[in-house]
């Protein structure tokens, strides 16, 4: 997704007002020239003074008779199927954090391996094989040879 | 100090640390040949399993990854005109040209024979930069620092991308990412919205694997999945080795010294020095006719440049805690976690394990030439690997990473919102590493502001009291007013001509 200089800039004035908002509540300690509010003030002010500039060398644009285009979708993303593969990418990653912790490591990342490669429409026998090999060899890596604990549900329990 | 270099040289000479070398030797080298997929990209997905290894092992695979991943770029950039990672992208269409001609073993040839060289010229040039400068910034305080860090994140917006503006932007974004958690003055929590996991900062990896492996897994899937490889064969890589070396050693002693020194400035990293050194070559080259037609002299001031450069970024990195890219900027995470402060003390205080670095790196660029020629040999089998398998293996590799850091889903939250945040900054033509050096920086330059602040009871002027301070000082705001008024200038200048 390509934003114009307009509203882009736009936004980044009003992300730099709330950053400038948001710090003026911060609590003041009494003795101190310069609080926890004056960092995250001054990088308001910048993203303010960014945006502005933006603005105004949009605008200036305008006037002189171009018309640079407020909003442009980059052309990789006007066919349906890649957005759907995107959003295919962005709902395994949200389901894994959901998933994990029920139904544990091995059969989550199973079945999130076996979708997503589907949805990259990778044949039938390579996904099977990667879904059902892949977290096994993972599993092994971060909790044989790393030590790192991974969550556990139904499958680690029957195997391990 | 030889006492040093003997425990140094003894904890690689181990089977652990030369094994590791070798694993991510490959690695590197695997990933670096794939289009899209950068050096700071494979280091970002391999610090999950770093964190488990000892310091030696885990900073030598850093350092070798980086090292291999650079060159490998160069491989599908003279074979298919796709540079394997940015740093590669500055010569792909002279290697392309003369793999267009037939002579595809010269360009690769060139690059990895001016890769190695290039590589160890680089170490001997950090080992000799990183202890002169640590012995004069043991006297630097948290004013020297404080200029340092501005100085760093000013370079980064100047040498960074095509737009001032846009490069500002990015610095902005990361030095917001870097405020939010506690803040160390009063231990107020800053824009965590109430999340505990937030209270600590945004934790860095997790970030990092989110900006450069998700934002392109994302890029990948909805653009190139189809992308068919056809690739010519290969034929001798050793003959043109040598002569390559023998006619072209000056350059490449040239470019090893001018990479080194760009990849030491924060924020111009691998791919800068290969920009430079390949202009700089064709224009002092006695037949500048012959670039961009397929000729070597070109591929080989860039192949030893970006090799180079990628010592250099660990000389600030060590001495002052300020990364030179986006892979040291990992690389200084690291460090920490196994309790090594970069640090001008850092050469008396971890004096062995910073040689053993430089000799992780020495090794690691040296086995780069005979795995570098197996790697071309086998690139036609590595680039035949379709995208559409390869992406959902390094999502989880991401995911597992970012959950393995902190043992917490909620690394993975931050990686998807990080991610998501780099695609959207690319699509709008604004630079990642500036942020990158924004959220590293931005808490080196509030400490030091605060602890100089306490100092002087909140006299500003007390930044420019001490002689370095005031000369950095003066060099930062010399470059501030340099980046504000150089369009006026040239638009200035347009005017009168």
């Amino acid at each position: 997704m390509k934003l114009g200089d307009l509203p882009l800039g736009l936004l980044a004035c009003l992300f730099g007002l709330a950053v400038i908002f948001e710090a003026a509540r911060f609590p003041v300690m009494a003795g101190m020239a310069y609080g926890p509010d004056f960092f995250p003030t001054i990088i308001g002010a910048g993203f303010c003074i960014c945006g502005l500039l933006l603005v105004s060398g949009d605008l200036r644009a305008r006037l002189t008779g171009n018309r640079p285009a407020l909003f442009a979708l980059e052309p990789a993303l006007h066919s349906g199927k890649a957005l759907l593969r995107a959003f295919a990418v962005l709902i395994s990653v949200v389901l894994f954090v959901l998933l994990v912790k029920p139904f544990g490591f091995l059969l989550t990342l199973s079945l999130l391996m076996l979708f997503l490669l589907r949805s990259l429409a990778a044949g039938w026998r390579v996904s099977l094989a990667l879904a059902a090999l892949l977290p096994f060899a993972l599993h092994f890596c971060f909790t044989g040879l790393l030590r790192v604990p991974l969550p556990r549900g139904v499958l680690e329990s029957l195997l391990f | 100090m030889p006492e040093t270099l003997a425990t140094a040289l003894a904890s690689v000479l181990t089977f652990e640390v030369l094994l590791t070398i070798f694993l991510s030797a490959l690695y590197g080298l695997f990933v670096g040949s794939i289009p899209g997929l950068t050096a700071t990209m494979s280091v970002a997905l391999l610090v999950p399993i770093t964190f488990f290894l000892d310091p030696v092992p885990a900073v030598a695979a850093i350092v070798t990854t980086t090292a291999t991943a650079i060159f490998a770029g160069d491989i599908p950039g003279a074979l298919l005109r796709i540079p394997g990672t940015p740093a590669s992208a500055a010569y792909v269409d002279e290697a392309f040209a003369l793999t267009q001609r037939g002579e595809s073993e010269k360009g690769l040839g060139t690059s990895l024979v001016t890769a190695v060289i290039g590589g160890v010229i680089g170490v001997l040039l950090l080992t000799l930069f990183a202890s002169q400068l640590a012995s004069i910034a043991v006297r630097f305080s948290s004013m020297e620092y404080f200029w340092l860090g501005c100085l760093g994140l000013s370079a980064a917006v100047a040498v960074a991308g095509k737009s001032v503006l846009r490069s500002a932007l990015s610095l902005l974004i990361g030095l917001m990412i870097s405020t939010v958690g506690i803040d160390i003055a009063t231990g107020h929590p800053r824009f965590t919205f109430g999340a505990i996991d937030l209270l600590d900062g945004v934790s860095f990896i997790p970030a990092m694997i989110g900006m450069f492996a998700l934002s392109q897994v994302l890029r990948t899937v909805t653009s190139d999945l189809q992308t068919e490889t056809v690739i010519t064969k290969i034929g001798s890589l050793s003959r043109f080795m040598v002569t390559t070396v023998r006619r072209f050693w000056l350059n490449i002693l040239r470019s090893s010294l001018l990479g080194n020194v760009l990849g030491a400035l924060p924020g111009a990293g691998a791919d800068i020095a290969a920009w430079i050194c390949y202009s700089l070559s064709k224009r002092f080259s006695k037949t500048p006719e012959k670039f961009g037609k397929g000729y070597e002299e070109g591929v080989a001031d860039a192949g030893a440049a970006n090799n180079s450069a990628v010592a250099g970024a660990w000389v600030p990195a060590l001495v002052f805690g300020i990364p030179g890219d986006s892979v040291t900027a990992i690389g200084i995470g690291v460090l920490m976690l196994k309790g090594i402060t970069p640090s001008p003390r850092v050469f008396q205080t971890d004096g062995d394990l910073v040689y053993a670095i430089f000799f992780a790196f020495i090794i690691a660029n040296l086995i780069m030439l005979p795995l570098g020629i197996l790697a071309i040999r086998s690139a036609r089998r590595v680039l035949a690997i379709p995208k559409r398998v390869l992406m959902p293996l390094i999502l989880a590799f991401s995911i597992l990473g970012a959950y393995a850091v902190d043992n917490t889903t909620f690394s993975i939250w931050i990686m998807l919102v990080l991610g998501l945040l780099a695609y959207f900054m690319e699509s709008n033509d604004i630079p990642i590493a500036p942020a990158i050096l924004g959220i590293v920086l931005g808490k080196v330059i509030e400490k030091n502001f605060l602890i100089t602040m306490i100092k002087t009871q909140g006299d500003l002027l007390g930044f420019f009291e001490r002689p370095i301070a005031a000369g950095l000082g003066a060099a930062t705001v010399a470059l501030w007013l340099y980046l504000c008024f150089s369009p006026l200038l040239r638009k200035w200048r347009q005017k009168t001509t």
